[in-house]
């Protein structure tokens, strides 16, 4: 052992270790080719061989590019790095997350470009025309909803540049001082309306927990935890004046941040005290498992999820964004059964799909409570596409 | 509609993508790290003909990115091959060749290096007396076109004094010309030095693994430390002048001589690693220059290679320190300027040489005689102090950003200490401790076995810094 060890100690293993690690992503790149779908581009691909001097000359700069994006271990290294810079010095190498004062992360877009989740929530970008428009396509479908006879409501959720204003760095912080945020604006236009009652912006509910929780977890875009379950309860108990009959347990749990996505490898998270459904007997179904669905084409991809509680009770079918995905089963306190369809990736359905689900939504819960739950920056125009899509065509 | 405001929290962030280093293969990219360099190691020790390897790679190595740039190196290896047997020929010519082989390396220089700079002197003083400003032609800088012409030169005056006989081998002769290492960017090698390799050359496991020991150490100083400084440096450096405040204004020269150095030093520690690991010892090209303790010292650490040829084939054919005082302070005030330049076309450069010169001769002619009386750590604050003002001119554009920095830097703006990222601030502290690190040897003295695993740690905490997109392009391209 002594002798071994000494052997290894010495140079004996340097290099041949030198070479396997400088070789390793060339070798990993043949023989385990990572499909790399992370990134979510289209990644280089290898460059077919030159046709022209022209081409030969740009030769090098192909290979580079495509090497760059296929080198096998790309994704274990830049994890490595992820991680490293953020556990010592709590930093991040995308654009897209944006640290705050007190450790907060704030999305900053969904792209590369300019922060404008933070910029457009705080009022720093104030377009009144965007204002008017987001209350305007708000009202005209709640109108559309109340037509149809639909007992349904919009759910929207405020995010981390509205609660959250005393975290948002510099220089967006003094761009955003004085400010009125234009979801506020929006709400108060469309609580202005006929509809008004029909609309749900628990801003004062949510920035009140922010005394003995936090609604959104400080290295969380989504809200989680207690904050939705206590919006759920409210909006059921004094919207839709429906009892409580079952208490979901809060229990403490540590979560991954649903941003370490765009970071891959960082490791950030939350001690975030959620609801134990578990607990309660609450199951979850996904997809065709909750019952098929004809008239689809075969492979759709859509999110469609059932919870169901032990007792039975009234339905509700959630239309919502990302923010439905921690309300939803909350709903079972007061419900038996709620539905939830996701809305993020519908646009991707062909046509003809989208009618199919539509109609089957329809069909299924004639009659039954509908709740469309969209976060704050939806309400600044984004819900064109979900009104399209999921309420009903004027009469 | 909001734009934000110029940011002060410097992150090390650029979207500059990796191994995109402008058509060059840098040693720090996945293509030459993970490619080109386990595949030429493998082929030079496994096939028969290591110098025809190193050969074809060099070039390949050179070509990359813009094989345009091809013709003009094997050019210049024909040229210095043919000049070096005429000059090696006994004969009353050899004076004759030797000068024309040394004013065709300076051709080149001065043509793709100095032409449009020349020009645009020109076109801005001929209207002033009476005539037409010429079109100033935009020639485009040649990789490591500094290098490999002082190195011809060398190798001519070399033969010419007897220290070294012509290579008589064209093929020995163009691998010693492109040998990939110390190309682009140094060190200067010698023909005298490694003459007696390029035959053969064995490679031992020790000088393997001191070759991997000083690759990592430089390629973890290029990526963890120069890159991580680039990024804030840059933004200090662009910033308006109303926004530059003392601190920021002190933050970037400091933050730029660290970067400097550990770009440069990295790069040399690389091809020094690399030439171990084919049998070379290339010269050692910096010696903590940051733990100097006059500007005389500093340019004995500093780019020794250039400095030491200046000195032999400039300064001492000049008369050196032969001709009294005055004739040394314009031999070092000449030698310094053409240092200066030979950085780059443009008098900022000049005047960083003249500002070092200035010191030299100063140094010489009695303030070296106050310093050794001062205590060890003031005389190495004054090297520090002269050192990082002398960079600011360096990396400064033109003389009016140099003077608003110099301004900023005297105190006279006003403004904020710029926040700095943690990794920033970090790799300014271990930088700046490493920098001036005043022992001889490595600041720890690890056993065979730590010092490797480190080497190694070194090598994958760089390849993911790398994997990670981050800052990458090497400053001594420029030159």
């Amino acid at each position: 052992m002594t002798r071994l060890w000494r052997r290894l100690a010495g140079r004996g293993w340097f290099i041949p270790a030198f070479f396997l690690l400088i070789a390793a992503p060339a070798l990993f790149q043949i023989l385990l080719p990572d499909p790399q779908r992370d990134e979510r581009r289209v990644l280089a691909t290898m460059p077919a061989l030159p046709a022209t001097p022209d081409q030969a000359r740009h030769l090098p700069d192909a290979i580079d590019g495509w090497l760059k994006d296929r080198f096998g271990l790309r994704q274990p290294l830049v994890r490595i790095n992820n991680w490293l810079r953020w556990q010592a010095f709590g930093e991040i190498a995308t654009p897209r997350i944006i640290i705050g004062r007190h450790g907060r992360l704030f999305l900053a877009g969904h792209d590369d470009g300019p922060a404008t989740l933070i910029t457009g929530l705080c009022g720093a970008d104030a377009d009144d025309a965007a204002i008017d428009r987001g209350a305007g396509i708000i009202v005209r479908g709640l109108e559309r909803v109340r037509a149809a006879g639909l007992d349904a409501a919009l759910l929207l959720v405020p995010t981390a540049p509205r609660l959250y204003p005393e975290d948002i760095p510099e220089p967006f912080a003094t761009a955003c001082a004085g400010r009125r945020p234009p979801v506020d604006r929006v709400a108060a236009l469309v609580a202005a309306s006929d509809v008004g009652p029909d609309l749900i912006y628990p801003i004062d509910l949510m920035l009140g927990l922010k005394a003995g929780s936090e609604p959104i977890p400080r290295h969380h875009f989504h809200w989680a935890g207690e904050a939705p379950v206590r919006v759920a309860e409210d909006v059921a108990e004094r919207h839709w004046q429906l009892p409580r009959t079952l208490t979901l347990p809060l229990r403490t749990k540590g979560r991954n941040s649903d941003l370490n996505g765009l970071n891959p490898g960082m490791g950030a998270s939350d001690a975030i005290r959620e609801p134990d459904a578990r607990a309660v007997g609450i199951r979850t179904c996904e997809g065709a498992a909750c019952g098929p669905i004809d008239g689809l084409t075969p492979g759709a991809e859509f999110v469609l999820e059932r919870y169901t509680r032990p007792e039975p009770g009234p339905r509700l079918l959630i239309i919502a964004d990302s923010f439905g995905d921690e309300i939803s089963r909350n709903f079972l306190e007061q419900f038996g059964e709620v539905w939830r369809v996701v809305t993020n990736n519908l646009p991707a359905l062909s046509p003809t799909d989208r009618r199919v689900l539509a109609d089957e939504l329809k069909a299924r819960f004639q009659g039954e409570r509908v709740l469309y739950i969209y976060h704050d920056a939806a309400a600044l125009g984004g819900l064109t596409v979900i009104a399209d899509l999921f309420w009903p065509p004027p009469a | 509609m909001f734009r934000p405001a110029p940011r002060f929290v410097m992150l090390p962030l650029d979207p500059k993508p990796v191994g995109s280093g402008g058509g060059l293969m840098l040693f720090s990219s996945i293509t030459f790290l993970f490619y080109f360099l386990p595949l030429f190691l493998l082929a030079y020790h496994l096939l028969p003909a290591p110098n025809l390897v190193l050969l074809l790679a060099s070039l390949l190595f050179y070509a990359w990115g813009d094989p345009t740039r091809l013709p003009l190196l094997l050019f210049c290896i024909l040229l210095n091959y043919g000049f070096g047997l005429a000059v090696g020929r006994s004969g009353r010519h050899r004076r004759l060749w030797l000068g024309l082989g040394v004013a065709g390396n300076l051709a080149l220089l001065l043509f793709y290096k100095y032409a449009g700079f020349l020009v645009a002197q020109w076109a801005a003083l001929a209207p002033l007396v009476g005539l037409a400003a010429p079109e100033i032609p935009q020639v485009a800088l040649p990789l490591g076109i500094s290098f490999f012409t002082f190195q011809g030169i060398s190798y001519l005056i070399d033969i010419h004094r007897g220290i070294v006989v012509p290579q008589r081998s064209l093929l020995r002769f163009a691998m010693y010309k492109a040998m990939f290492p110390p190309l682009v960017a140094g060190p200067i090698v010698r023909y005298a030095v490694i003459a007696d390799r390029v035959d053969r050359r064995p490679v031992t496991p020790a000088l393997w693994a001191r070759g991997i020991e000083s690759f990592t150490i430089g390629l973890g100083q290029k990526v963890l430390l120069a890159n991580t400084l680039a990024g804030p440096v840059d933004r200090l450096f662009a910033l308006p002048p109303a926004d530059l405040s003392p601190a920021a204004a002190w933050l970037a020269a400091a933050g730029y001589a660290l970067q400097i150095y550990f770009d440069f030093a990295g790069y040399s520690n690389m091809a020094i690693g690399l030439g171990r690991m084919i049998g070379f010892e290339l010269p050692a090209n910096f010696n903590r220059p940051y733990a100097a303790r006059s500007v005389t010292d500093f340019w004995r650490r500093w780019h020794i290679t250039l400095s030491t040829w200046f000195r032999d084939y400039l300064y001492i054919p000049l008369g050196g320190n032969r001709g009294g005082p005055w004739r040394t302070g314009a031999n070092l005030t000449l030698v310094f300027l053409l240092c200066g330049l030979w950085h780059g076309a443009s008098w900022n450069f000049a005047l960083w040489g003249l500002y070092h010169g200035a010191f030299l001769v100063a140094e010489r002619i009695g303030l070296a005689r106050v310093l050794v009386r001062l205590p060890p750590l003031l005389r190495h604050a004054y090297l520090i102090l002269v050192v990082v003002v002398g960079w600011v001119p360096f990396r400064a554009e033109d003389f009016g950003r140099t003077a608003a920095m110099l301004r900023a830097m005297a105190g006279g703006t006003s403004g904020a200490m710029p926040d700095l990222a943690a990794s920033c601030a970090t790799a300014l502290i271990v930088g700046s401790i490493v920098a001036v690190w005043p022992r001889d040897g490595r600041p720890l003295r690890l056993p065979a076995w730590a010092g490797h695993a480190a080497c190694l740690l070194l090598l994958v905490l760089s390849a993911a810094n790398l994997a990670a997109g981050t800052y990458n392009p090497f400053i001594y391209f420029r030159f």
